[in-house]
């Protein structure tokens, strides 16, 4: 049984379906990350397993016991807001004693469980301090204090990352998953950024415009997307698409893009005439090389943009234009006559239409 | 390029231009300073400094004989402790009660979106109509209900007219808070009413500050209401300074004296609070 179900959980605003038909489940100890762009319905979802919203129609259980018409408070979750809730007004350790307070606890209850929860997180040296003094990392560290003080059964992270600067970013999502090991608590993790859902989550729901499209560990979301949204969303820098056609028989699956046609190797048992497709190559998978050898398609670089690591052409084919990851130690310069290599392994081709994956 | 010649021409400009500013503003000021410290023979001459430097304007207003005169200049004034009084209890009152509701409301508006657009526009009504044009039928009303000359009637009045000013300003306070930041307080089991009093008003009280100051301000110098609806005991202190000068005598000194009382009083107020308005201003912040 697992720890945390959420079925078949609806949501409309008015005539606006924010969510279709979710259904997730989280086992205890487990982060689920909910990856999807903004507007995606994540802090909804998110909302209504708090209890801040209700769902239209479906239900939430927590261990088989159904929550759904339970209040916020009594449920004993625990949820960090994309803006934090850290009140400018009083210090760090006022903030993270703010939920212990209205339980009334004693004093020195209070002190103890603030002291205990700053000392794991790190954070004692800013109790005394009001949050217009904390830097990023320490502001949402302070708002996590007083999420986890109150020892939640479920912790909802809504974006926590967001507002941070992508530096601190990178360091907190890496520091978030290593506290959640340590302390292993069951956390829902939602943020737009894929690679982010990917470094966090034990599994990772891909969620686009309401609807949940793709759920799994986070390396089978990352090679296997199901369709072309999925892999549109989860490419990072953006997936080249191209609109072709494509047959399969006998083992070969043959897609035409423009003049171009390229030939992959797929299973016997896969076999359809020819239809219009959208065939996808993420930047990375595609390479260039300066002098011709068979199998290359000659181009001419465009534009080339730094990533740091690697660089980002822009290569101009005949009829269409691909963007190719470059290694520091490949030096093209824009203008450039380059040879695209296109490995047919790496391509993905999904249905036009239906945007399902069709080449496995 | 300009010419230095040029440059110094327009930066001189500049300076005269703002210089005419700050005497256009501050010469009724330093005038009434001025006015307070001199003796009856000067009231009427334009010198700034006072040729005899006297405390006599101050005195004679608390003195507590009804008929007040000063050499050739008489009036029949009551002493000053009690309108002093009068307002600031007054005013005090009906700020609180126009910051309180005005809290209310805006909260109501920024939350729950009531009374609706239409409605928080409408209360600022009650500063649309000149006050003149209403100020005669508060009277016959208050007549009716024995409320002329009260500081009851009066505290009604000026929270009533105020009140707008209130729900304008937090509005846009309360609007700032996000709104995630109560719902986080829900989870961890505070009640609305508890979230609207341990999280929203701590921290829009900077807005109540504001906005209580302003109300504070705009009813400390309120005289029409007052001029038409008391007379002997609720009488407010720009009332009393409009007696000092009237159809039987011209007490320049203590009137301009009373007025530096009366100006003192909002300024210390001002003072003492500041640090709030400058708090909290930068809430809703997560820096990176």
């Amino acid at each position: 049984m697992p720890f945390l179900e959420i079925r078949d959980v609806s949501k409309k605003f008015g005539e606006k379906t924010a969510l279709k038909n979710i259904s997730l489940s989280v086992s205890r100890g487990e982060v689920l990350a909910i990856a999807g762009p903004p507007g995606s319905g994540k802090t909804t979802l998110l909302k209504i397993v708090a209890g801040l919203i209700s769902p239209t129609s479906g239900r939430i259980y927590l261990n088989g016991i159904d929550i759904t018409d339970v209040p916020p408070h009594i449920r004993g979750f625990s949820m960090v807001f994309e803006t934090p809730p850290v009140y400018p007004d009083r210090t760090g350790y006022e903030n993270i004693a703010f939920p212990l307070k209205l339980k009334n606890l004693p004093e020195a209850e209070v002190r103890r469980k603030v002291y205990e929860i700053a000392d794991l997180l790190g954070i004692r040296h800013v109790l005394n301090r009001k949050p217009s003094t904390f830097s990023g990392g320490e502001y949402q560290r302070v708002a996590l204090a007083r999420a986890l003080v109150t020892n939640p059964a479920v912790l909802l992270l809504d974006e926590p990352l967001r507002n941070l600067d992508a530096k601190i970013r990178e360091y907190m999502a890496v520091w978030l998953k290593q506290l959640q090991s340590k302390i292993g608590i069951t956390a829902i993790y939602s943020t737009h950024d894929p690679l982010e859902a990917l470094t966090i989550g034990t599994r990772v729901a891909v969620m686009l415009s309401g609807e949940v499209m793709q759920l799994g560990e986070p390396l089978a979301v990352l090679n296997n997307p199901v369709n072309l949204d999925v892999d549109d969303y989860v490419s990072i820098p953006a997936l080249n698409i191209f609109k072709g056609t494509a047959k399969a028989f006998g083992g070969k699956l043959v897609i035409n893009i423009d003049k171009i046609s390229i030939e992959k190797d797929v299973g016997r048992g896969l076999q359809f005439e020819e239809r219009e497709v959208m065939a996808t190559i993420r930047p990375s998978d595609v390479s260039i090389v300066k002098t011709y050898q068979p199998g290359t398609l000659s181009g001419k670089t465009e534009l080339i943009q730094y990533l740091g690591a690697n660089a980002l052409a822009t290569v101009k084919l005949n009829y269409i234009t691909i963007r190719v990851i470059v290694p520091k130690t490949v030096q093209v310069s824009e203008g450039d006559s380059v040879y695209v290599v296109l490995d047919p392994r790496n391509m993905r081709v999904y249905d036009a239409q239906s945007k399902q994956r069709i080449d496995l | 390029m300009k010419s230095h010649g040029t440059r110094i021409l327009l930066s001189a400009l500049k300076y005269i231009a703002i210089g005419v500013f700050v005497l256009w503003v501050l010469i009724p000021v330093a005038w009434v300073i001025s006015l307070a410290f001199k003796p009856y023979a000067e009231w009427r001459v334009s010198y700034f400094i006072p040729k005899n430097f006297t405390w006599n304007n101050f005195v004679v207003l608390f003195k507590s004989e009804a008929f007040v005169g000063i050499m050739g200049a008489t009036a029949i004034v009551e002493p000053v402790t009690k309108p002093l009084v009068n307002s600031l209890a007054v005013t005090s009152f009906s700020t609180i009660i126009a910051v309180m509701i005005g809290f209310f409301t805006a909260y109501g508006a920024s939350r729950y979106n009531t009374p609706g657009p239409f409605g928080l526009f409408f209360t600022l009504l009650t500063r649309m109509l000149p006050p003149a044009t209403f100020v005669t039928p508060i009277m016959v009303y208050y007549s009716n209900l024995r409320l002329l000359d009260t500081h009851f009637g009066l505290i009604m009045l000026y929270s009533a007219v105020t009140v707008t000013y209130g729900i304008w300003i937090l509005k846009g306070f309360i609007d700032a808070i996000p709104i995630e930041w109560e719902e986080a307080a829900m989870l961890e089991g505070a009640t609305p009413i508890k979230t609207l009093f341990k999280v929203v008003l701590p921290i829009a009280r900077p807005g109540l500050v504001v906005a209580g100051l302003f109300i504070f301000l705009l009813t400390w110098t309120e005289l029409l209401f007052a001029l038409v609806l008391t007379n002997v005991y609720a009488v407010t202190l720009p009332v009393h300074i409009s007696k000092y000068v009237g159809a039987v005598g011209q007490l320049y000194g203590p009137q301009a004296a009373l007025a530096l009382i009366g100006s003192v009083i909002p300024i210390a107020i001002g003072y003492a609070i500041q640090k709030h308005l400058v708090t909290g201003f930068t809430f809703g912040m997560v820096r990176g």
